[in-house]
């Protein structure tokens, strides 16, 4: 059995209270903590970290300081508003993608994200015929929703893969 | 013609807090003969009592001239998220605000013919918020945001009136990242609005928006067909 832990760093006790429980009916073996404190815990697989904590923009330092203990783990964004400039401060310190809370679309693409990045963690390396393709997948998903993004006027910024 | 929205027997148990023996007893028969369960309440003090032992209701139809209180006392001590529908034969101006800033779904009139009543409770029942939810969550998480709902419009309408764009931006950055997840889209789309409005400071964007957000905010709490003073 896997324990695969994510850690939701965000203020809103309501998007805490409905992420955890969509991450948790959805995805197996998983472990979801919120935080409510801008803070950048150690120990998790994946974070989903929103931007504004209290009005002030602590996000971007969040997912810096995140990164630079866990190279490994997967650092998504979730924020109310999202524009070029700060989509692309945001893959600058290292997060993998960014997802916008008001839509419902973007809420299961970050899902199947989550989904491929822990299927990936917990595969057996000796069994990984496409371990390659997952990353390739994963750097698909968040490359379409990059195009989705620059298609809606709102951000052109790199994929994972270019990152 | 008005039909009474077709209930499930047994899904619905209405706490009906009413002092008159003769008014409760005939709206208690009409609803139960329509499929509800009704808890009889003749005062505050027993509608507390059935609280506090932790009954489980879906609304409640409260009288608001109690023998021992005014009926919104009780109101703090109503599960979140139960909607709750004042029953009263005053049709003031005052008592609407009253009930209105209490969040009560709706203001049954006295005045009304019984058979109206209970086709008014029914919709109470029937758009009870909870309903509304669409998603996979618990009904608790819904019912709580129900009542997030109604006191974001409050600070809203509060932030409004002191020009305070500071409060209003985050207020509108919350709903907006969190309304759609919970069946109120409109919600969602009006505070992405209000939102683009303060970044652009266009006072006369502001104050549209903001009128409209008010406005969803209080459908979200008011059962759209009802209203105030049914």
């Amino acid at each position: 059995m896997h324990d695969n832990k994510i850690a939701i760093i965000d203020d809103d006790p309501f998007v805490v209270a409905h992420l955890s429980e969509t991450l948790t009916s959805r995805l197996a073996d998983v472990h979801v903590v919120g935080i409510a404190e801008p803070v950048a815990p150690a120990g998790f697989d994946v974070y989903v970290v929103d931007n504004e904590f209290e009005g002030d923009s602590r996000g971007q330092d969040i997912i810096r300081r995140i990164r630079k203990f866990s190279p490994q783990s997967l650092i998504l964004a979730y924020s109310a508003y999202l524009d070029r400039k700060f989509l692309r401060a945001l893959l600058r310190q290292g997060c993998e993608g960014a997802f916008d809370k008001g839509s419902l679309e973007e809420l299961e693409a970050m899902i199947n994200i989550i989904e491929l990045h822990l299927d990936m963690k917990n595969a057996d390396p000796d069994k990984i015929r496409g371990l390659g393709n997952t990353v390739r997948a994963i750097s698909g998903l968040v490359h379409e929703w990059n195009l989705r993004l620059a298609s809606n006027g709102r951000a052109d910024v790199k994929s994972i893969s270019d990152a | 013609m008005h039909n009474i929205p077709a209930m499930k027997a047994g899904t619905s148990r209405i706490l009906l807090v009413e002092d008159v023996d003769a008014f409760r007893l005939y709206l208690r028969l009409a609803l139960e003969q329509n499929g509800f369960q009704v808890l009889e309440a003749s005062n505050l003090d027993q509608a507390r009592r059935l609280l506090r032992a932790g009954t489980q209701i879906t609304s409640v139809v409260l009288d608001l001239d109690l023998p021992d209180g005014h009926g919104l006392d009780i109101i703090s001590e109503i599960p979140p998220g139960v909607p709750v529908a004042a029953l009263s034969a005053d049709d003031s101006r005052e008592t609407e605000l009253r009930c209105h800033e209490a969040c009560c779904v709706a203001i049954l009139s006295k005045k009304k013919r019984l058979r109206d009543l209970v086709r008014d409770i029914a919709m109470v029942e029937q758009n009870a918020p909870k309903t509304r939810y669409q998603a996979t969550l618990n009904p608790q998480l819904a019912s709580q945001y129900v009542s997030y709902l109604c006191e974001a419009r409050i600070e809203l309408q509060h932030a409004r009136s002191q020009h305070d764009y500071s409060s209003i931006r985050s207020i509108a950055h919350k709903l907006r990242g969190t309304a759609v997840h919970f069946g109120y889209s409109g919600i969602g789309a009006s505070a992405r609005a209000l939102g683009s409005a303060i970044k652009n400071s266009n006072i006369a964007q502001i104050e549209s928006a903001l009128d409209t957000l008010v406005e969803r905010l209080m459908d979200a709490a008011i059962v759209p067909q009802s209203r105030l003073h049914l």
